[in-house]
């Protein structure tokens, strides 16, 4: 990738990418130094909270603090889960393979402790890898440095384990892991927002300077988002970066390319009416009216090329997922993207080598968003798009009294309807004619 | 000719695969020392010291950057051979180690043939 096109694409967006070569890089070196293969794909990547890690790494991981100079100036976090640990641990002290196949099943914290050293040498590589890596795909990148390793369970006190709260603001990034028939495990690394927040102005001679490991005391879900009272005067840039746009408790996953409309919603709920070029009754218009009511459904086993065929068929940007004719996911353009090898898209795609194909076999109920917030068919438009801007979604599915869904409301079946040249609400014919 | 080895490093785990892979490289050494950090290893060395070191940068104590400096002090040390093992891979880093008076620099990961090529010269 070169300097001038990583440079037209927002931090937020390189950084699941390089870091996924990253760690393919850091399972190279491990093959190179130690001839051991290591498989990895990317399994998820968004904006939302350390705490959705929670089904990957249960009671027992390990911690690797990594203080990062350049574009990226802060600490972030990787995480291994206790499989990766006994496993990479027992490989790089020669242990046999029933031993470390046992230690992965039923190894406990205090044997896990007497590991910290390999452990920790394990860290050293991957921040090495990731290094170097970030020095060729990350312009601006200057330097990774691992400052602290901790083998713990990261949800017992997750305030001393992480930089930010358990429930605050981060770009997580999840890998899955494979060495031959041993029992996959997962990798993941925590952004938190703050590390994506523009750089502040040069400060007067007389004020301290921040160090770059003081944690920033602002919560990160509100400084990432203008605040509404400045709006009014001061809308944000259209050519802003975005940042990470999933707040604290927001169950589905989005990716941070989404600000600028985050911005947009935000500007239009918290307007005053008179200011706004809009019939403001349109705002209260009932989702039954504007939704699509024929989304696409999709089950939770289908591969991601499946989804991708059939949303592209579709001109679909999110699916349903339905299992047992129950509602149990959502999925959306976005949350493919993240999923896929970099390699199967621009700018990587020049790279792509035959095992990046192994990831359109991924099946979607692995990184689907999951629960599903929903809306009834009576709620008023207005509410939707305050719905949509409180949890940073963009999509709500609407579902009736009887708990069925009825269809699917997208930012794009909230312009339309804004855009209808009376601001009169879009007819249930017009909309059932068209997919988002 | 019999040469020796210490490797320098704070990590046992790591001084391990650095000596399992010089074996593998096929370099042979008639002795080998350990050492876990710089202070460590610039004690040994006052002591007994040896023709060539392996040595790690980032060590509690004293770093692989000042053991270099003051292993450049001590009479006998000067013909050893230094060499960096680490995962830093800064060229900045790495010109000013060379220039503190390390005689090389590899770089982690590392293969029995990167020791090879950066050690045989060494060996004769």
């Amino acid at each position: 990738m070169t300097a001038q096109t990583a440079q037209s694409i927002p931090l937020e967006t390189q950084l699941p990418q390089a870091s996924t070569i990253a760690m393919q890089t850091f399972c190279e070196d491990i093959n190179g130094m130690l001839g051991i293969s290591i498989g990895c794909a990317l399994c998820q990547a968004g904006a939302a909270s350390p705490d959705k890690l929670k089904p990957f790494f249960q009671k027992l991981a390990a911690v690797y603090s990594v203080q990062s100079e350049g574009v990226l100036s802060g600490r972030f976090d990787l995480i291994i889960d206790k499989t990766a640990l006994f496993l990479l641990a027992g490989l790089f002290v020669l242990l046999p393979e029933d031993k470390i196949k046992e230690q992965c099943k039923q190894g406990t914290l205090e044997a896990a402790v007497k590991l910290t050293d390999t452990v920790k040498e394990i860290g050293n590589l991957i921040v090495g890898a990731w290094d170097r890596v970030y020095r060729e795909h990350l312009p601006g990148h200057k330097h990774l440095l691992q400052t602290n390793t901790q083998i713990t369970n990261p949800w017992e006190k997750p305030a001393e384990v992480f930089p930010i709260p358990a429930d605050g603001l981060c770009l997580l990034t999840v890998w899955e892991m494979t060495v031959g028939d041993y029992p996959p495990f997962h990798a993941a690394a925590i952004f938190p927002a703050a590390l994506f927040e523009p750089p502040k102005e040069e400060p007067q001679a007389d004020q301290p300077q921040p160090t770059p490991d003081q944690p920033q005391e602002q919560p990160a879900d509100q400084s990432a988002q203008p605040q509404p009272a400045a709006q009014d005067t001061q809308p944000a840039p259209q050519d802003t970066p975005p940042a990470p746009s999933q707040t604290a408790d927001a169950p589905q996953t989005n990716t941070a390319d989404q600000q600028p409309v985050w911005n947009a919603i935000q500007q239009l709920v918290h307007s005053q009416p008179a200011a706004a070029p809009l019939d403001v009754a349109i705002l209260n218009c009932p989702a039954q009216i504007i939704m699509n009511t024929k989304p696409l459904w999709l089950s939770p086993n289908d591969s991601v090329e499946t989804a991708l065929q059939r949303m592209r068929q579709n001109a679909a940007r999110y699916a349903l997922i339905e299992e047992k004719d129950q509602m149990v996911g959502i999925l959306s353009q976005s949350d493919i993207n993240a999923a896929i090898s970099p390699y199967l898209r621009t700018p990587f795609e020049e790279y792509r080598r035959p095992l990046d194909d192994a990831s359109l076999q991924i099946r979607i109920k692995w990184f689907m968003s999951r629960p599903v917030r929903t809306i009834t068919p009576d709620t008023p438009l207005w509410k939707v798009m305050d719905t949509m801007y409180r949890y940073q979604i963009r999509a709500l599915p609407v579902q009736d009294a009887a708990g069925s869904v009825i269809g699917l409301i997208t930012v794009m079946e909230i312009f339309h309807a804004l855009l209808q040249p009376t601001a009169a609400a879009p007819t249930a014919d017009t909309q059932s004619q068209k997919t988002d | 000719m019999p040469k020796s080895l210490m490797i320098v490093d704070d990590s046992a785990t790591m001084r391990k695969i650095i000596m399992r892979t010089v074996r593998m490289s096929g370099l042979e050494f008639d002795r080998t020392e350990e050492a876990g950090n710089g202070v460590e290893a610039i004690e040994k060395l006052k002591t007994a010291p040896v023709d060539i070191v392996l040595c790690d940068i980032n060590m509690p104590e004293m770093s692989g950057t000042e053991m270099v400096k003051q292993a450049r002090q001590l009479p006998n040390c000067k013909d050893t051979k230094i060499i960096m093992v680490s995962t830093e891979s800064s060229q900045e880093l790495i010109d000013s180690i060379l220039a503190d008076g390390a005689n090389g620099y590899i770089t982690k990961p590392f293969t029995p043939e990167r020791f090879q090529e950066k050690l045989a010269p060494f060996m004769s």
